[in-house]
């Protein structure tokens, strides 16, 4: 027996991810675990909670190694903020 | 006792040298990375350099919310950072745009830094040399 591996675009993930944890997690999830750090198996729907976002995601694959997980902070829009910005560079800073 | 010691750069950027790789340390690579105490993650890396460094994204996927306001969705994976002679694992976020490598607030509490800053220099320290500076200073002011 031969297993297929579905690519999926990242939007697509994230889209996948967001809409499990919209309709099916949220309301459990912001009154128990605010704050934590989610993984969620988007083809499975199973979830997995951690306090490093690492945690999370290492709970997911321990549970389905070729599973597509999106990451998310519980009650928060996205799981990361960044306030730097310098897009006007052109190349890291490598030390070569 | 560890002391690693970054730079400010004219543009006020605050960099710091670390060793970068995937799952296989024979791959790391130096870089100056910027600390972005605005930044809640572990890394955030080009993602034109991954592949180099031995850095696979199997599909996994979060988002970031930047300054702007933007909300974009950008992939996962588990990756190192080396500072001096300390190794932690963390999560990796590839950025698509930006060519600057980013370390956040997750990156100093998983090494268990103290961030102490003094003119164009800064100074990340481990437990062991905060108390050796917090008797130093009682030695100063003579308490």
């Amino acid at each position: 027996m031969t297993s297929a591996v579905v690519q999926m675009r990242p939007e697509d993930v994230v889209a996948a991810g967001e809409k499990i944890y919209r309709e099916k997690l949220r309301a459990h999830l912001e009154t128990t675990s605010p704050g934590k750090f989610v993984a969620i198996d988007v083809n499975t729907g199973a979830y997995y909670l951690g306090e490093y976002p690492d945690q999370a995601l290492a709970a997911a694959k321990a549970a389905s190694p070729h599973g597509l997980v999106h990451l998310m902070r519980v009650g928060s829009e996205g799981a990361f903020k960044v306030s730097y910005s310098r897009r006007h560079a052109h190349r890291p800073r490598a030390n070569r | 006792m560890l002391i690693a010691q970054g730079q400010i750069d004219n543009q006020d950027t605050p960099l710091l040298e670390i060793e970068v790789w995937g799952t296989d340390a024979g791959l790391k690579k130096k870089f100056k990375a910027v600390l972005d105490t605005g930044f809640n993650g572990f890394l955030s890396i080009p993602e034109c350099e991954c592949a180099a460094l031995g850095i696979v994204f199997p599909g996994d996927t979060t988002q970031v919310v930047y300054a702007s306001g933007d909300v974009t969705p950008n992939k996962i994976a588990e990756g190192h950072i080396g500072v001096s002679n300390l190794v932690r694992p963390g999560l990796f976020i590839a950025e698509e745009d930006s060519p600057e490598l980013l370390l956040g607030m997750e990156f100093i509490k998983k090494f268990d830094f103290t961030l102490y800053m003094s003119d164009n220099k800064f100074y990340l320290m481990d437990k062991e040399a905060i108390e050796e500076v917090d008797k130093a200073l009682k030695k100063i002011v003579g308490s």
